[in-house]
Order: structure tokens, then sequence, then C-alpha cells
């Protein structure tokens, strides 16, 4: 089974900010409504779990961080780094950005 | 029948002309001949020294080579280099038009600011691709990394500032989110100001080639 989470179709095509008293769409209301209980589901069946970034109108750095930086502080940095995969096609470099945020999370 | 007269006349009026300038040319060389120092021959030499014809045609070989071949390249090559500059100059102007009137604006738009950021992030990345694949610049060079780096910075400042919403904060709150706004806005513009040399010494970068 693929386990493969679409920001733009699962969550929004315009994702907001860090956390949800600072507007719709934050990356904390993400991260735990979305992106856990998949990731756990991953962990358990042993399996990658690809995350695409394309289609949206942009990210912001407090919601990739709080996404990606926030899974890291969950669970850790080695499941998270060894778990997931990025695509984004369209902002290739946001992938680099994420692995610092998931490598740079402090608890 | 017409049109073959236009022509006789055409031809007349060549084989006059000619004759004028050979008149003039043989009238010109007496003149030189009986009044300066210069002799011309009254005879043609039509020997070849192979030498010589070979260099003859190795030279009109070269200026057509150097005319036509070599022309073409520059020329290409200089459209190339101003449309890459006109494309990073391009970049600049939607840089400062997307980014200098959030000083004035009321409330930020988190959304706008994200696909702002986006926009010009992905510009940026493209210019810098398509000058380094066209030999422009190095990947590494450290201006394409400073540039880089600044168009990061923007993003990172402004796409983690919370929205400055009316009515949503306390008066202490508010007074936080203004301060911290303007600290952004300001490191903003400052970074704007950077933006602009390197862009200016990219410019000049990739003029000299």
């Amino acid at each position: 089974m693929e386990y493969k989470i679409k920001i733009a179709e699962v969550f929004s095509i315009s994702p907001g900010s860090r956390h949800p008293d600072e507007g719709d769409y934050s990356g904390q209301e993400f991260r735990e409504k979305i992106l856990i209980p998949m990731f756990r589901k991953c962990l358990n069946a042993k399996q990658f779990l690809t995350i695409d970034l394309d289609g949206t109108l942009g990210y912001g750095t407090s919601f990739l961080e709080e996404v990606f930086g926030g899974l890291a502080r969950e669970f850790t940095v080695d499941e998270v780094l060894n778990h997931i995969k990025i695509i984004s096609n369209e902002e290739d470099y946001l992938i680099d950005d994420i692995k610092e945020y998931i490598k740079d999370a402090k608890g | 029948m017409l049109k073959d007269r236009k022509t006789l006349k055409d031809w007349a009026l060549r084989i006059l002309i000619g004759i004028i300038i050979f008149g003039a040319g043989f009238y010109s060389k007496c003149l030189i001949d009986q009044h300066t120092i210069i002799k011309f021959s009254d005879t043609i030499n039509w020997e070849a020294n192979p030498l010589e014809l070979l260099s003859l045609i190795v030279t009109i070989l070269l200026a057509i080579y150097v005319t036509r071949t070599l022309g073409k390249r520059n020329e290409s090559e200089k459209v190339e280099t101003e449309l890459l500059i006109n494309y990073i100059l391009g970049f600049k102007k939607d840089l400062l038009e997307r980014f200098d009137s959030i000083s004035t604006e009321r409330n930020i738009e988190q959304v706008k600011l994200n696909s702002d950021c986006k926009i010009i992030r992905k510009r940026l990345h493209s210019i810098i691709s398509l000058a380094v694949e066209n030999g422009y610049v190095d990947r590494n060079d450290n201006l394409v990394n400073s540039l880089k780096d600044e168009v990061t910075n923007i993003w990172e400042t402004l796409t983690d500032t919370p929205p400055l919403i009316d009515g949503s904060a306390s008066k202490e709150v508010t007074d936080g989110i203004a301060t911290l706004r303007a600290d952004k806005i300001s490191k903003v513009e400052n970074i704007i100001i950077e933006i602009e040399k390197i862009v200016f010494n990219l410019i000049l970068k990739i003029n000299k080639g």
C-alpha cells in the first residue's frame, strides 16, 4: 500500500501560518489532523510516507517548520528522515529547507 | 516590349557610366604620371605566385568566415546576454513591486505573502538555472549564492510573521505584533537594497562574459 498525502488536495491550496489562532489552515492543524495519523500508520507498516507539496499557492516558513519540525519533535529526527519522502516539482529547493527544519527540530 | 526597352536603356546607361569612370581613371593616371614621382606600369603582369594565390584565397575565406560565422555568433551571444540581463532586471522589478508596498499595507495577508514568495523564489531559481546552463555563471558562484540566500531571507522574514488582523488581539499583543512587523519590514527593506547591489554586480559579471 502506498501512503501519500498531497497537501493541495487533502488540506488546502492556501496553507496558512503556524498555529490555528493565526488563521486558517495552519501547520499545527495539518500536522495533528492529517500528518500524524498517517505517519503512525506508515511507521507501523514500515513504509514510506510521500508528501506532495505541489499545487498550492505557496508555503510559509512557519507552516513548514510547524509541520515537519513539529513531526520530528513528536517522533524522532531519524524516524522522520527515514520514513518521509517529499515531492516538490514546483519548488525543489523546499526539500532542502524542510530537511533543515527536521534536523534543527528541538523539543 | 516596354520592359525590354527599359532594360536596354539601363544597360546603355551603365556602359556610359563605365566608359566615363574608365576615362576618368585613365586621365588621372596620366596626370599622376606627369606631375608626381609615382609611375604606373603600362603592362599588366599575369604571372601568379602560388604562395601569394594561396594567401589570397585564405584571406578571402577568412574575411567570409569573420563576417558571416563569427559575426553571426557574436550577434547571437549578444542577444542571449541581453535576454538574460532583461530577465534579471524583470526579476528585480517584480521583487520591488511585490515587496515595496508591504510597509504601507495595514494588514499583511499571509496567503498573499506565501504566494509572492513562491513566485519570486521560483523565478530566481529559473534565472539562475538559465545562467548556469548557458555558462554565464558557475552554480556555486558567490553572487548566485548570495542572491539565493537574500531571497530566502525575505521568505523567512515575511512568512514567519503572524498576520495582523484588526480587532483580533489585545492592545499589548497588537503593539507587540506592530513592533515585530515594523522590525521585519525594515529588515526586508534592507535585504532588498542588498539584492539590488547583488543584481547590479551579477549583470556586470554577465556582461563581462
